[in-house]
């Protein structure tokens, strides 16, 4: 199994992110390094949501998007995965999710209470990655 | 014909052998993306429908700008250019 390295006080920052989202859901980018099946985050990026439908839905702004990964460029990391919030719902992958999502990505999704669980898509399906809080 | 600088997303370096950018000809983003689709075609089949079209959730810049408020895939490129390809981040 992957394991997501999250540093705690970023935890904590994606919980209160998302309880003050709410009811909207509230997304953003993952930046630190992957080393074969650990990914290490060193930062989350929030990101404007502009999903027409932000309460059941998201999406980023691809300008932000490349904005972003030249500053992790610069840094020496690059974005490795995404969040975003389910405020009514379970932090698991909805159909929506599979349907849009990239392979070799870190899904972090915030559940409704505030449970953080991370999926990676892998032949069209999301497998569970483990979280380890630092 | 111009080389371009063509910079991949993390999810598309797999089928790129783990390129995070390539130097390919080409004086247009069209023609410079069909050459990198012809040199990995895991990642054309990213880019491109069966209709040849670009796939909604597929975003391209030359440099800062989306080459849909430039003039699509006709766009004309230069040497040492910058064409970046932008995963549409989205989800439910």
């Amino acid at each position: 199994m992957n394991t997501v390295v999250l540093p705690l006080p970023l935890c904590g920052w994606l919980q209160q992110e998302s309880r003050l989202g709410s009811p909207q859901e509230v997304c953003g980018l993952v930046l630190g390094q992957r080393q074969e099946s650990v990914v290490r985050v060193h930062r989350v990026l929030a990101a404007e949501n502009i999903a027409e439908r932000p309460e059941t839905g998201y999406l980023i702004d691809p300008e932000f998007y490349l904005q972003v990964e030249h500053q992790a460029a610069d840094e020496g990391r690059s974005v490795v995965g995404v969040y975003h919030s389910h405020p009514m719902g379970k932090p698991v992958p909805s159909d929506t999710d599979l349907e849009l999502a990239w392979p070799d990505w870190s899904y972090v999704i915030v559940g409704a209470d505030g449970t953080l669980r991370s999926w990676r898509l892998v032949e069209k399906r999301f497998v569970e990655e483990a979280i380890r809080l630092e | 014909m111009s080389e371009v600088i063509v910079r991949l997303p993390p999810p598309l370096r797999a089928f790129a052998d783990g390129k995070a950018e390539l130097r390919l000809p080409g004086a247009t983003v069209g023609q410079v993306l069909s050459c990198l689709s012809d040199l990995h075609p895991g990642v054309g089949q990213r880019l491109f429908g069966p209709d040849n079209e670009l796939r909604p959730y597929i975003n391209i810049f030359h440099g800062e700008r989306h080459i849909a408020r430039l003039e699509g895939l006709a766009t004309p490129v230069r040497p040492g250019d910058v064409v970046s390809i932008i995963p549409a981040v989205a989800g439910g």
